[in-house]
């Protein structure tokens, strides 16, 4: 087994330090390290280096914050505070280091990082970057989390979390999306529109023809944009019979008309 | 020295250039006259401007001379800036006699729902090129976008796909393309003046020095509060989330590789451009890089301050990127060389330069050497806009930009992974390298997608 570093240990905790120089010296110094430990025959070596940063990502502080005696009794008369209190996480570093550990893992293509990154997605100050360096994994594991993580909270982050998988491929991503594409959420719908129009399958259109038909003018105008992608990501893939149907469905919609212009030009081709 | 002085035609350099584009291209005009057939209802075309910054103001200079052009509206997301902006469109067209009142938006949005814009002007922070070049696109505007055409590989990739998909025409600020010293220069390397080319180095230091083998690494500055009127939010847009400073912003978002590629692409995206075009390479690319890049750890600027990228094209060229020797571009040849930069033109055989190339002017090198003084700017902007009624595809289209800017990502990537890779030009991907492949992309901070 590969050894660690052991300025690695060193460079997490001045990431957190208060002089920018240091801080940005350190996170230098571990990008140059992951950099260099992410050649193909080094698989073994990005497997400790994912797991010590890891490991540093997700570490807890030794004592749980609202759990010291002070703030237990304080709360005592309020069981809702008190719940909240014993459900909060006091992480070992400070946001800054975990957001730039997240971030780090993200360079790393072994799947050792996958865990920790799924553990982050908790982890409300660094959720963005893990979210982000799971879009970055090529594992099979991170697109299962990317998944999983359709069902979290917040709007802005299930955004997030549709246009990374809208990079991948396969049926659970295409099943993913459709789903997406249905959210009670408007964003969250439009992201899985646009995510299913980069996709080459022409299945996808029903879905986004059905959204076209729906009251609100900028959903609709979201759908006819998403179906001319559509088109052109099935014409790029060889499936020009499936592009031409729905240009001309696009042709004879009232979409605007950038979408009728593309769809001309792309039967006259 | 091939003897054979012919006189290089248009046809054939044009004819030349063709070659790397698989017979589906349409040939960009080397022509700066305005040929085109006008806008239908008032052959006008009306520009709305995104990104009021420094470049910009010296794009609208440009273009707000150009009598069938009229500028309605500018978007930027700091107050100062878009004031600027209004105070210049409004004085310009009432010392013109015109009765033309700029808007101006923070939200390019708001700009892009303008129907009566026909085109928009967009000179913003790299890494948000591509993401406002599909909202234009998408919102049936022709785009003008500042070089690098985009922040990565990924998204050149979309955006050549939104062309498509809009019918909508794209141009690059790659303005040394309508230069008539660096088309020369082309046009007598792919002419064989200098033999059969061997080997192209692009020297990407400061203009008019011989050095710049030591990149400025910049100062550092206190995390500030962002000044009245700037939404720095909105400035970061889909970029990891940093603290303000004022050297993030502004001039200085070049030198920071959370929105910029350094200097790689920013000189490297007009020189390697270069000698892409040199190379009928416009649609392709290399097929190994290596890099080696020295990288000031104590910051705050993050990108390479000493850079060597050599680059290996399957023809056998080597193309070799640099920061010091000036800035420009040499070609070498079995049979001499050239040299050329925004200053000058040189040749290892100074007959050469005497030669007229079919659409350039015949004056002669130093007449024209002290006519023109900024490197055809004004013949760019005119082809783009004769492009946009002749609906022809212009000097610097998307697969070109997209080509030209993807070299400049692969150095980077190179630099940073310090070791040797092999690149698919065709499938545009490292081969058996996952962590290169992982760096064609940057994701984007939700919930801004491309």
């Amino acid at each position: 087994m590969p050894s660690l570093n052991p300025e690695v240990a060193q460079w997490i905790r001045q990431m957190g330090d208060d002089d920018q120089v240091i801080a940005y010296f350190a996170y230098q110094s571990l990008l140059e390290q992951v950099l260099h430990t992410t050649a193909p025959d080094r698989a073994e070596a990005q497997a400790v280096l994912a797991t010590a940063l890891g490991e540093a990502l997700t570490a807890l502080a030794a004592s749980r914050q609202g759990a010291s005696a002070a703030q237990a009794a304080s709360l005592r008369n309020n069981s809702f505070l008190a719940a909240v209190a014993s459900q909060t996480v006091a992480y070992q570093y400070p946001p800054r280091v975990r957001s730039n550990l997240a971030r780090l893992l993200g360079y790393i293509p072994h799947e050792a990082a996958v865990p920790y990154l799924v553990k982050a997605l908790d982890d409300l100050e660094a959720r963005e970057n893990a979210r982000c360096s799971l879009e970055c994994n090529p594992s099979d594991k991170a697109t299962d989390a990317l998944i999983g993580a359709l069902n979290l909270v917040g709007s802005t982050f299930c955004v997030g979390v549709v246009n990374s998988l809208a990079k991948r491929k396969g049926e659970r991503v295409s099943a993913a999306l459709l789903k997406a594409a249905e959210d009670p959420q408007p964003e969250v719908r439009a992201a899985g529109m646009y995510a299913l129009a980069d996709m080459p399958n022409a299945a996808h259109d029903a879905i986004l023809e059905k959204a076209t038909r729906v009251t609100d003018p900028g959903e609709r105008r979201q759908a006819h944009i998403a179906r001319a992608r559509l088109a052109e990501t099935l014409r790029a893939s060889g499936n020009k019979q499936g592009a031409d149907r729905i240009y001309k469905s696009i042709l004879a919609s009232s979409a605007d008309e950038p979408q009728k212009k593309a769809a001309r030009l792309a039967l006259g081709a | 020295m091939n003897k054979n002085r012919k006189t290089i035609s248009r046809r054939h350099f044009i004819g030349s250039s063709a070659a790397g584009f698989a017979g589906v291209m349409i040939i960009p005009s080397l022509s700066c006259g305005r040929t085109g057939q006008g806008n239908k209802t008032t052959g006008l075309i009306r520009l709305g401007f995104i990104g009021l910054g420094r470049q910009a103001m010296y794009l609208l200079d440009g273009f707000m001379r150009i009598p069938d052009v009229e500028v309605l509206a500018g978007c930027d997301v700091y107050g100062i800036k878009r004031k600027r902006f209004e105070n210049r469109v409004n004085e310009y067209y009432a010392g013109a006699g015109k009765k033309i009142k700029a808007a101006s938006f923070e939200k390019y949005d708001d700009l892009l729902e303008r129907k009566d814009i026909d085109a928009v002007v967009i000179a913003v922070p790299d890494h948000t090129h591509a993401m406002i070049s599909i909202a234009a696109l998408k919102a049936g505007k022709d785009v003008y976008l500042e070089k690098p055409m985009t922040f990565t590989i990924y998204e050149g990739q979309q955006l050549r796909a939104t062309v498509r998909e809009t019918g909508k025409l794209l141009g690059v600020g790659s303005q040394q393309r309508s230069d008539w010293r660096f088309r020369q220069a082309v046009a007598l390397v792919r002419n064989n003046r200098i033999g059969r080319l061997t080997r192209i180095t692009t020297h990407l230091g400061n203009p008019g020095s011989t050095s710049g083998a030591f990149i400025n690494p910049g100062v550092w500055q206190p995390v500030q509060t962002p000044p009245d009127g700037l939404d720095f939010p909105m400035w970061l847009g889909p970029a990891p989330y940093h603290e303000y400073s004022p050297n993030r912003c502004h001039f200085e978002f070049r030198y920071h590789s959370d929105h910029s590629g350094g200097r790689l692409t920013d000189w490297g995206a007009h020189h390697n451009d270069i000698a892409q075009w040199a190379l009928g390479m416009d649609a392709s690319g290399p097929v190994k890089i290596e890099g080696k890049g020295g990288f000031n750890k104590a910051g705050p600027y993050d990108y390479a301050n000493y850079l060597e990228v050599h680059y290996w094209y399957k023809n056998g060229v080597e193309l070799m990127c640099e920061n010091e020797g000036g800035n420009g571009v040499r070609f070498h040849g079995t049979d001499g060389w050239i040299f050329v930069s925004r200053l000058r033109l040189e040749a290892s055989n100074p007959e050469l330069l005497k030669e007229p190339v079919a659409g350039l002017d015949t004056s002669s090198y130093d007449e024209r050497n002290k006519r023109e003084e900024i490197p055809g700017t004004d013949e760019h902007h005119n082809n783009w806009l004769d492009c946009i009624k002749t609906r022809q595809r212009p000097a610097t289209e998307i697969e070109t930009g997209h080509r030209s800017a993807s070299i400049c990502h692969l150095g980077n990537i190179a630099m940073r992974l310090g070791r040797p890779l092999q690149w698919d030009p065709d499938k545009e991907e490292f081969a058996g390298d996952a962590a290169a492949n992982i760096l064609r992309d940057k994701p984007f901070h939700a919930p801004w997608r491309v």
